[in-house]
């Protein structure tokens, strides 16, 4: 049996978790790949009008898989930190509702539900059950796979907390699937590929943070290689899965009560620490076109930047964001900053005798 | 203090009703018009939806009269709805304006936070704890009857003899209860305004296409921000009858585990709650066909996350139950005229399909 | 323009000489294009007009009917029905006999025409709706709501842009070998992206082909999203006149496309159909002025109403300084008030 995990959304955060986890228990896992062209206009013949294009991919996405899998797994996500008021937005909640609406011809769909708000490990443990009573699986070997796919689980986060970004890091554990090496001795290799290496050197006239969610940063075809872009343009990137999650838990003290949102959350604490202890030259906040909650993050970032001081951009990302436009847009900003950066650091060296 | 609150439906009457009574000034929003929106607009992010925006230009309207403190009420998500007040105080901070938005979060999630909330209010009016739920309680009974008007109000306009003949009872209705007091003033200005509406005169109609309203609870109480649907559809002879009311209707009238009644009848298409009234609405359409309603109209805000999911499941329960659904998506570029030619398509369509299509002559 | 010059051919087809039968007259104002239709009892069409409104509607339903007093007698106009998104203002002037919106008016007429057709594709100057029909009845519908990429300005606006003749469009679009694809949900996205692949030097015919297909594919992409569309399918407004668009929805559907005749007026068709049910194929008196109004002349003005907070704006709507209808008010308090 060939299960189907979409390339998109909860993708960049817990594939490691989900391929390990089906493989465990004896199937064959397959993705749906990078977007595409045909994936994305699949995804915006499925869905209404007005979804945000996030949706559309994922309904691109989930109808590529049904041509040739014999079941897809899109959980229904509703809270996994212990913020009682932290969901997913409604379309992640009611994501398995529309897909069975509007995609004709799908295979069986795997979506548990995931709540993890009380009782976090007795909830995983449910959920993995939950999953393989679906697929005819049942005893130990279930909580066996769910402990190993935990591991690998743990071991992506921390070669993305050492600077890899999401996909590269899949990248390795898709590399010790196949290889059957250990998950730990490529990681030291892979940290020196070249991106890292820019990314890392201190030569850098620019430092960006570049906030948005995990399925618009690390898809590379929605936001036409931003990042790639960025690192050419020789600017230093820091995204929000850089940021440590205890870091990005102190910066919930800048609004009166949290947002509903799990990824939002996550964008303005990310966007929010960057500017409070000044890592960054400038703002970027990526936003996907028609996101509901993207609206209302991007204005409190937008003010948030403005009382720090910090220029910022707000780059919104659409099923025909050209790339002509991209660029122009990104080498403004870059420009902007540089020659921002040389006046001030003239200015500091003769007012202050020291950079900020 | 000089107070504001959002306007929704009729239910100033009622929130101005007891801030004045609790000793405060409330500043009732300007009725809603072309420039409320604009401003909204202007300031807003582009893809809020149409409530925030209006809502926004409605409290710099306000501003302009005087308020200096605003109250609304909160939420715990995930619809955007319950971090408006947040937003809103942030940009009307942004706007150079030194203006304070209190939220009041439910009750029964942060009672804490709530009672300290409510307590500067009655504080600063120097009223007793006693009094204050007395009042509470009085702007209730005013929610209640306000809705009661509206509510009538549907069942007679179909079938008025002249146009406008409901409308302006209600109107009168409406503003008898503005000058009521106390609570014995409620009850006799309700029982004034519906015997007003009872005395609309009528013509006699074999029968009345029935149309259920559901949707995004904002657009669907607010007439600015649907257009005046409500008044467009029974002006074309259609009896509507609306799911959501700020007195909760429906609740009280239902059975008792209202909530998971509503859950089972939605299973089926939506199993999750997602925010707003999403779920519900799946179950109020379903109700309405199970009613032996001839269709529903969907209103929703344009970008409305919840309601985006309940329009993608929509085509599947009009094709398992053969049960048409209007879906009616509004913005700051709605135009009347667009809404009217699509209501007068459906109702057409609607009425063949009831098999009572009389080519009704002039629709005026 | 190409509509116009068949529209032309059309009602030479259906002869000018003068009728004497009972005839009933349908009138579709829309914002770009105004038609009239005549048909006889039977049904059949007598003669049609396919005119610019300009934003005027009076102006050129008054020249319509000047038009048609060469034709016909007044004496024999049983009935008549107006529709189009200024159905109402142009009801009160003639003072029609029905009323009636332009799904229904567009639907009644496919019905009479076609009867067993399940699908109408209607894309006009600047709208385009989508009607479902089962057994001749309505069971569902959908208009482009802000949008104007799936409609007939968009096509316009291109063709001005390429300097091409909007009548050429369709025959190029069938001569292109290697069909650009041009992206863009929106009129502004795809003019740019046009202009993009002009500067790559494709052929005028592959980037004429291409703009069909964008076209198709917004008017599936927004209008048609999540409707069963099942032939036989009938094409009708002003741009089924374009061979092109034609191609490409029938390739897009995988489903062959009718373009009745008559295809530019059936709106104007629709509501002639209506009036002569309505007046029970002339036997009850129709309430239409006659084609005196041609001369009458009539203006609208507007004022606020100050009777309440609402401050409708009332338009008073007068012919030769006569008020014959009024709107605006919630109320119901001016429009009660007329003559």
């Amino acid at each position: 049996m060939r299960v189907g995990i979409p390339q998109t959304l909860t993708y960049f955060e817990f594939y490691p978790l989900y391929c390990t986890f089906f493989r465990e228990l004896g199937f064959e896992v397959v993705t749906s790949g990078e977007t595409t062209k045909p994936v994305m206009d699949q995804g915006i013949l499925y869905t209404v009008t007005d979804s945000c294009i996030p949706i559309k991919l994922m309904h691109g996405h989930v109808a590529e898989l049904a041509k040739t899998c014999d079941a897809i797994f899109v959980p229904r996500f509703v809270r996994i930190t212990g913020e009682e008021f932290e969901t997913f937005c409604p379309k992640f909640l009611g994501l398995p509702d529309m897909l069975n609406a509007s995609i004709p011809k799908l295979p069986l769909l795997i979506s548990p539900k995931v709540d993890l708000y009380r009782w976090p490990r007795l909830g995983l443990l449910k959920l993995a059950q939950a999953v393989g009573d679906q697929l005819g699986k049942k005893g130990l070997g279930v909580y066996r796979a769910l402990v190993k796919a935990l591991r690998v689980q743990t071991e992506f986060r921390r070669l993305v907390s050492q600077g890899l970004l999401p996909p590269e890091a899949i990248a390795v554990v898709n590399k010790y699937w196949q290889e059957g090496d250990s998950l730990v001795s490529p990681v030291e290799a892979e940290m020196v590929r070249p991106e890292a290496k820019i990314r890392g050197v201190e030569a850098h006239p620019i430092t960006l943070g570049v906030v948005g969610f995990p399925y618009t940063l690390y898809d590379n075809f929605i936001n036409s290689s931003l990042l790639n872009k960025l690192c050419s343009l020789g600017v230093k990137t820091y995204t929000p899965e850089m940021v440590s999650p205890a870091k990005l838990a102190e910066q919930a003290k800048g609004l009166p009560k949290p947002m509903f949102w799990y990824f939002s959350n996550r964008v303005y604490r990310a966007a929010r620490y960057l500017l409070v202890n000044k890592k960054i030259d400038g703002l970027i906040h990526v936003t996907a076109f028609g996101c509901g909650p993207d609206a209302m993050a991007d204005k409190l970032i937008e003010l948030e930047a403005k009382q720090h001081g910090f220029p910022f951009m707000s780059l919104c990302i659409d099923e025909h964001t050209g790339e002509a436009g991209l660029n122009t847009r990104l080498e403004a900003f870059v420009d902007m900053l540089q020659l921002r950066k040389g006046e001030q650091s003239e200015h500091n060296l003769s007012a202050h005798g020291q950079f900020v | 203090m000089n107070i504001t609150f959002p306007r929704m439906g009729n239910s100033y009457n009622a929130f101005a009703h007891f801030i004045n009574r609790l000793g405060h000034k409330a500043v009732v929003p300007p009725p809603l018009s072309d420039r409320t929106l604009s401003l909204g607009v202007k300031h807003a992010p582009e893809f809020a939806c149409i409530p925030f925006k209006i809502i926004l230009g409605s409290y710099l309207e306000a501003i302009e009269q005087g308020a200096d403190i605003i109250i609304t009420s909160g939420g715990s998500g995930p619809c955007r709805a319950g971090f408006y007040g947040i937003l809103h105080e942030r940009i009307l901070r942004s706007l150079g304006y030194d203006i304070e938005v209190v939220v009041f979060d439910s009750i029964y999630q942060r009672p804490k936070d709530f009672f300290a909330k409510a307590n500067r209010f009655r504080r600063a009016a120097g009223v007793s704890w006693p009094r204050f739920f007395y009042l509470i309680w009085e702007a209730w009974e005013m929610v209640k009857a306000l809705d009661e008007l509206e509510r009538l109000s549907l069942d007679v306009r179909p079938r008025e003899k002249s146009v406008g003949a409901t409308t302006r009872a209600l109107d009168q209705a409406y503003e008898i209860m503005a000058q009521a007091e106390t609570n014995v003033d409620i009850q006799a200005a309700r029982d004034k305004g519906l015997a007003l509406l009872r005395g609309v005169p009528l013509q006699n109609k074999e029968y009345l296409l029935k149309i259920g309203i559901v949707g995004e609870i904002y657009v669907l109480i607010e007439p600015f921000a649907n257009l005046n649907i409500q008044e467009m559809l029974g002006n074309l002879g259609v009896f509507c009858d609306r799911a959501i009311y700020l007195s909760g209707w429906t609740k009280e009238n239902t059975v008792a585990d209202h909530d998971a009644a509503l859950r089972r009848t939605a299973s089926p298409y939506v199993n999750q709650m997602i925010g707003g009234h999403g779920l519900e609405n799946v179950a109020y359409a379903i109700r309405y066909q199970q009613q032996g309603f001839d269709g529903v109209v969907h209103l929703a805000p344009f970008a409305c996350i919840p309601e985006i999911v309940v329009k993608s499941v929509f085509p599947r329960v009009t094709h398992e139950l053969d049960f048409p659904v209007l879906d009616v998506f509004l913005d700051e570029l709605t135009g009347k005229a667009g809404l009217q030619t699509r209501l007068e398509a459906f109702v057409d369509m609607l009425a063949f399909k009831r098999g009572k299509y009389q080519l009704g002559g002039v629709y005026t | 323009m190409s509509q116009i010059a068949l529209a032309a051919n059309l009602a030479a087809d259906a002869g000018h000489q003068p009728v004497a039968e009972p005839v009933f007259l349908g009138i579709d104002v829309g914002s770009v294009s105004t038609n009239l239709v005549l048909i006889n009892g039977a049904g059949k069409v007598l003669h049609t007009q396919y005119l610019r409104t300009y934003g005027r509607p009076v102006e050129v339903v008054q020249k319509g009917l000047t038009a048609l007093t060469g034709v016909l007698d007044d004496q024999v106009v049983a009935g008549v029905g107006t529709t189009g998104s200024a159905r109402h203002i142009t009801g009160h002037m003639v003072r029609a006999d029905v009323i009636k919106n332009e799904i229904t008016a567009h639907a009644v007429a496919v019905a009479e025409l076609a009867p067993d057709a399940r699908t109408i594709i209607e894309i006009g100057g600047q709208d385009s709706k989508l009607i479902i029909l089962r057994n001749g009845v309505v069971t569902d519908f959908a208009m482009n709501t802000v949008c104007a990429a799936g409609t007939g300005s968009f096509l316009d606006q291109q063709a001005f842009r390429l300097g091409v003749p909007i009548e050429e469009f369709g025959g190029l679009a069938l001569r292109a070998k290697n069909r650009v694809r041009i992206a863009g949900r929106c009129a502004v996205f795809a003019e740019s992206d046009m202009v993009h692949k002009q500067q790559l030097g494709h052929s005028l015919e592959d980037i004429v082909a291409g703009l069909c297909d964008a076209l198709v594919r917004n008017y599936i992409n927004n209008i048609a999203k999540g409707k069963e569309i099942l032939g036989p399918v009938v094409f009708q407004g002003g741009v089924a006149a374009n061979t092109g668009i034609r191609r490409a929805f029938e390739e897009a559907l995988q489903l062959e496309v009718i373009v009745p005749p008559h295809f530019d007026v059936m709106g104007a068709y629709g509501a002639a159909l209506l009036a002569r049910v309505i007046t029970g194929e002339g036997r009850r008196k129709t309430r239409f002025k006659g084609l005196q109004i041609v001369k009458s002349e009539f203006k609208s003005t507007s004022q606020e109403c100050k009777g309440c907070p609402n401050l409708c704006e009332i338009v008073n709507f007068s012919e030769d300084g006569r008020v014959i209808a009024r709107w605006g008010d919630r109320c119901g308090k001016w429009q009660a008030i007329t003559g």
